[in-house]
C-alpha cells in the first residue's frame, strides 16, 4: 500500500512536473503571443497614426480646398463687383461722328496703371487729338487707370525729348507720343529700357522697340495730295507747297510724297515751298505773296496746320474756285472753307483715334497682355465740298 | 568859307549815313530795285507793295511797343501770348453769349492788353523781377489761358465792323497800313516832343541818374509795358479781322519778330537809344525779305538763314558803332 502510495505520489509529482514544464512552455507561447500582440498593437498604433495622419492630411487638404474654393468664390464675387463698377467695352458710347478703333478689355487693373499721352495742343489738329486722349482717359478712369494728357508747345524735337524724359522719370507704365522725328529715338529707347511701353501715333519711330504705331501713312497721304493736284491741273500749271516745318518727319513725308507724284508731270511747275510753322497768319501772308508773285497760281498744298489762313487769303484775293487748295484734317477751323469750295480736297487722318486708340491699346496690353498689331494704318478719308457734310455731320450742327 | 561849308555838309552827310535806319532804308531800296528787275511783272505792283506794307504793319505796330520797352531798358517776351489771350477771351465770350456788341469785343481785347502790360510793369518796376523772367512767366500764363479758353482750336468770330482793322481797305490802301501809320506818327510825337517820352530814353540810359533827376522810373517802366500791351491788342484786333477767327497760336513767336524789327531798325538792346522811324523801316525790311523769298522762290531752308543773317548784321552794326565811340 505504501508502495502504491509512493508510486502514485511519484506519478503525481511527475505529472506535476510535467504540468509545470508544460505550463512553463505554455507561458513562453503566451509570452510569444503577448509579444506578438504587442507588436501587433504597435503596428496597429502605427497604422492608426498613419491613418490619423492621413485623415488629418485629408482634413487639411479638404480645409485647403474649401479655403481655395472660398477664395475663388470671393475673387469671383470681387470680380463681379468690379465688373459692375466699370463700363464694359461693348457699352461704351463713342462721341458723335467718331468710331472707336479699339475697345478696352473688360478687366479692371489690379494695381493702378499710369499712362502718359503727349501731344501738341495749340493747333487744331493737336486739339482734335487731345479730344481722343481725353476720351480714353474718361473710358479708363473706372478701370483703375490714370491717363495724363501732357501738352508740348511745339514740334521742336528737344521739347519732345524733355517731355518723354520727364515721363520716364515719373515712372509711367506706358507713354503714347507723336513720333515727331528720329531725334526722339534715344529718349524712347531709355524709356523702353526702364520697362515702359511706348506707342507712337501720326509720326512713327520705326528704329525703336515701340510696341505699335497708329495713324495715316504720311507719305501715302502726300501721294494723295499730289494726285489731287495732277487731277485738278490736267493741262499743267503752277502750284506751291506750304509746309509746317521742314524738320518735322511727318510734314516732310507728306511734302516728299506729293513731290514724288507731281515731279513726274512735266507740265506742273512748282513755284516754291515755304514753312508756316502751323500758323494760320503766316499761311495767310505766304498765300497772299504767292498769289501776287504768281497771278496764274493754280494749286496750293498745305501739308500741316494753318490751312484756314491760306483759304482766307484765297478768298480775299478773289481767287476762290480758281486755285485748288489741298490740305489735311477736317476740323471746325476749315469746315466752312470746305463747304464753300475754297478748300477743294481735305485729307482726314482721324486725329481722334490717333489720340484715343494708342492709350486704350496700351491699357489692354498692360492689363490683359493683349498685344496690338504693330502697324495700324488708317485709310485716308477724302473730304470735298460735295461729301463733307455727310462725312462729318458733327461739324455742321 | 566854302571849305568850311563843305566840311559841315560832309559831316552832316557822314552823320546822316551813320544812322542805322538810313542804312536799312538803303538796303530796302536795293532789294526793291533788284526785285523790280527780277520780277518786273509781279513785284512793283500796287497790290504787292501794299501787301508788303500790310504784312509789315503787324510787325511795326508790335515793334513800336517793343521798341519803347527796349529803349526803357526792358524786354517783353509776352507779346505773342498777349495777342492770343486777348482775342481768344473776346471771341470766347462772344461765342458763349451768342454774339455781343463788336464794341465790347474791342474793349475786351484792349482790357486784356492793358492788364497784361500793367502786370508786367508792376512785376518789373515794383516787385523787382528781371524783365526777361517776368515777361517769360506772363508769356506762359497768357498761352495757357488762351488754350483753356479755346481748347486748342480757333474760335470763330466772323465779321463785324471791327473786322475792318484786319480786312478793310480805303481805296487800294489796307486799313491796317493806315493804323500802322497813325501808330508810328503818334509814337514819334510822343517820344520826340513830350517830356514823358524823353524820360523813357533817360530811364533806359541810366535809371539811377534818371531817378536822381526826379524822374519816376517805376512809372515810366509801367507805362512802356502798358503801351506795349495795348499795341498787342491792336495787332490781335488786326489778326482777328483778317482771319475771322481767334486761335491760341496766333501771335506765337511774334516776340522775336518784334525784337528783330526793333533791333534791325537801330534800337539798342542795352536801352536808351533808337528811333520809332527805325522800328518801322526794320519791320518793312522783314516783310520785304519774306516777300523776296516768295518772289524769287528762295529755297525753304535758306529763308531762315537769310533772316538770321540780317538780324546778326544789324546787331553787329550797332555793336561796332558803339565800339568806335
Amino acid at each position: 500500500m505504501k508502495r502504491i502510495k509512493t508510486i502514485v505520489s511519484l506519478l503525481l509529482t511527475v505529472l506535476l512536473l510535467i504540468s509545470i514544464v508544460g505550463c512553463s512552455g505554455k507561458s513562453d507561447d503566451a509570452k510569444k503571443d503577448s509579444d506578438d500582440k504587442k507588436e501587433d498593437t504597435k503596428k496597429e498604433e502605427v497604422v492608426e497614426e498613419k491613418a490619423e495622419e492621413k485623415a488629418e492630411e485629408k482634413e487639411e487638404k479638404e480645409e485647403e480646398k474649401a479655403e481655395e474654393k472660398a477664395e475663388e468664390k470671393e475673387e469671383k464675387e470681387e470680380a463681379e463687383e468690379d465688373s459692375s463698377d466699370f463700363t464694359k467695352g461693348a457699352d461704351i458710347v463713342a462721341p458723335e461722328g467718331k468710331v472707336l478703333r479699339s475697345l478696352p478689355v473688360d478687366q479692371k487693373a489690379e494695381e493702378k496703371i499710369r499712362i502718359a499721352s503727349i501731344c501738341v495742343q495749340n493747333n487744331p489738329w493737336g486739339a482734335a487729338v487731345v479730344v481722343g486722349q481725353e476720351f480714353a482717359k474718361e473710358v479708363l478712369a473706372d478701370r483703375n487707370c490714370v491717363v495724363d494728357v501732357i501738352a508740348v508747345k511745339s514740334f521742336d524735337a528737344m521739347e519732345w525729348v524733355s517731355a518723354i524724359d520727364n515721363c520716364t522719370a515719373s515712372g509711367y507704365d506706358a507713354i503714347c507720343i507723336f513720333g515727331v522725328s528720329d531725334e526722339l529715338n534715344d529718349s524712347v529707347n531709355k524709356a523702353i529700357e526702364a520697362g515702359i511701353e511706348i506707342y507712337t501715333f501720326n509720326g512713327d519711330l520705326p528704329d525703336t522697340e515701340r510696341i505699335a504705331w497708329y495713324g495715316m501713312d504720311d507719305y501715302a497721304a502726300g501721294n494723295v495730295a499730289g494726285e489731287a493736284i495732277v487731277e485738278a491741273l490736267p493741262d499743267g500749271g503752277k502750284y506751291a507747297i506750304i509746309t509746317g516745318r521742314f524738320s518735322v518727319y511727318g510734314h516732310e513725308k507728306r511734302r516728299t510724297g506729293c513731290r514724288d507724284i507731281t515731279d513726274e508731270v512735266e507740265s506742273l511747275n512748282l513755284v516754291g515751298e515755304y514753312e508756316n510753322d502751323d500758323d494760320a497768319d503766316t499761311a495767310y501772308n505766304l498765300t497772299t505773296d504767292l498769289i501776287n508773285a504768281n497771278p496764274d497760281l493754280s494749286a496750293l498744298y498745305v501739308t500741316a496746320g494753318g490751312p484756314g489762313g491760306a483759304a482766307q487769303a484765297i478768298i480775299d484775293a478773289g481767287k476762290s474756285g480758281e486755285i485748288t487748295l489741298i490740305c489735311h484734317d477736317v476740323l471746325s477751323a476749315v469746315a466752312d472753307y470746305i463747304e464753300d469750295g475754297t478748300i477743294s480736297v481735305c485729307i482726314d487722318q482721324d486725329p481722334f483715334n490717333q489720340g484715343y486708340q494708342p492709350v486704350v491699346d496700351a491699357y489692354n496690353s498692360l492689363v490683359a497682355g493683349v498685344v496690338p498689331q504693330e502697324m495700324n494704318a488708317y485709310d485716308a478719308v477724302i473730304a470735298n465740298p460735295d461729301n463733307v457734310k455727310s462725312l462729318f455731320p458733327e461739324l455742321y450742327e | 568859307m566854302q571849305k568850311s561849308g563843305n566840311k559841315v555838309l560832309g559831316e552832316k552827310l557822314k552823320y546822316f549815313f551813320s544812322q542805322q535806319e538810313i542804312i536799312v532804308v538803303i538796303l530796302i531800296l536795293i532789294i526793291g530795285l533788284f526785285l523790280c528787275f527780277a520780277r518786273p511783272d509781279s513785284f512793283p505792283t500796287t497790290l504787292n507793295l501794299f501787301n508788303i506794307l500790310k504784312q509789315a504793319s503787324q510787325y511795326a505796330i508790335l515793334a513800336v511797343g517793343m521798341g519803347l520797352v527796349i529803349i526803357a531798358g526792358g524786354i517783353d517776351l509776352s507779346v505773342g501770348s498777349n495777342i492770343a489771350c486777348g482775342i481768344c477771351l473776346a471771341a470766347y465770350i462772344n461765342e458763349k453769349a451768342g454774339g455781343i456788341s463788336p464794341f465790347l469785343v474791342l474793349l475786351l481785347i484792349f482790357i486784356v492788353g492793358f492788364v497784361f502790360g500793367l502786370i508786367n510793369g508792376i512785376l518789373i518796376a515794383k516787385v523787382g523781377l528781371p524783365p526777361f523772367i517776368a515777361t517769360m512767366g506772363m508769356l506762359s500764363v497768357g498761352e495757357g489761358v488762351a488754350l483753356l479758353l479755346s481748347n486748342g482750336s480757333p474760335i470763330k468770330y466772323g465779321e463785324s465792323w471791327i473786322s475792318v482793322f484786319g480786312g478793310g481797305y480805303l481805296g487800294p490802301v489796307p486799313v491796317q497800313v493806315i493804323v500802322m501809320a497813325v501808330v508810328v506818327i503818334l509814337a514819334w510825337i510822343f517820344t520826340k516832343y513830350t517830356v514823358v517820352g524823353r524820360n523813357i530814353y533817360a530811364v533806359g540810359n541810366n535809371p539811377r541818374a534818371a531817378s536822381l533827376t526826379g524822374i519816376n522810373t517805376s512809372r515810366i517802366s509801367i507805362l512802356v509795358y502798358v503801351i506795349c500791351g495795348l499795341m498787342c491788342s491792336l495787332v490781335g484786333l488786326i489778326m482777328m479781322g483778317q482771319l475771322k477767327q481767334a486761335g491760341p497760336s496766333y501771335g506765337s513767336g511774334y516776340e522775336l519778330d518784334a525784337i528783330a524789327a526793333a533791333v534791325i531798325g537801330g534800337i539798342s538792346m542795352s536801352g536808351g537809344e533808337g528811333r520809332i522811324f527805325g522800328v518801322t523801316v526794320g519791320a518793312i525790311l522783314m516783310a520785304l525779305l519774306r516777300n523776296l523769298f516768295v518772289q524769287i522762290a528762295v529755297p525753304g531752308y535758306w529763308q531762315t538763314v537769310v533772316l538770321g543773317l540780317v538780324i546778326i548784321a544789324s546787331v553787329s552794326v550797332d555793336a561796332l558803332r558803339k565800339h568806335r565811340r
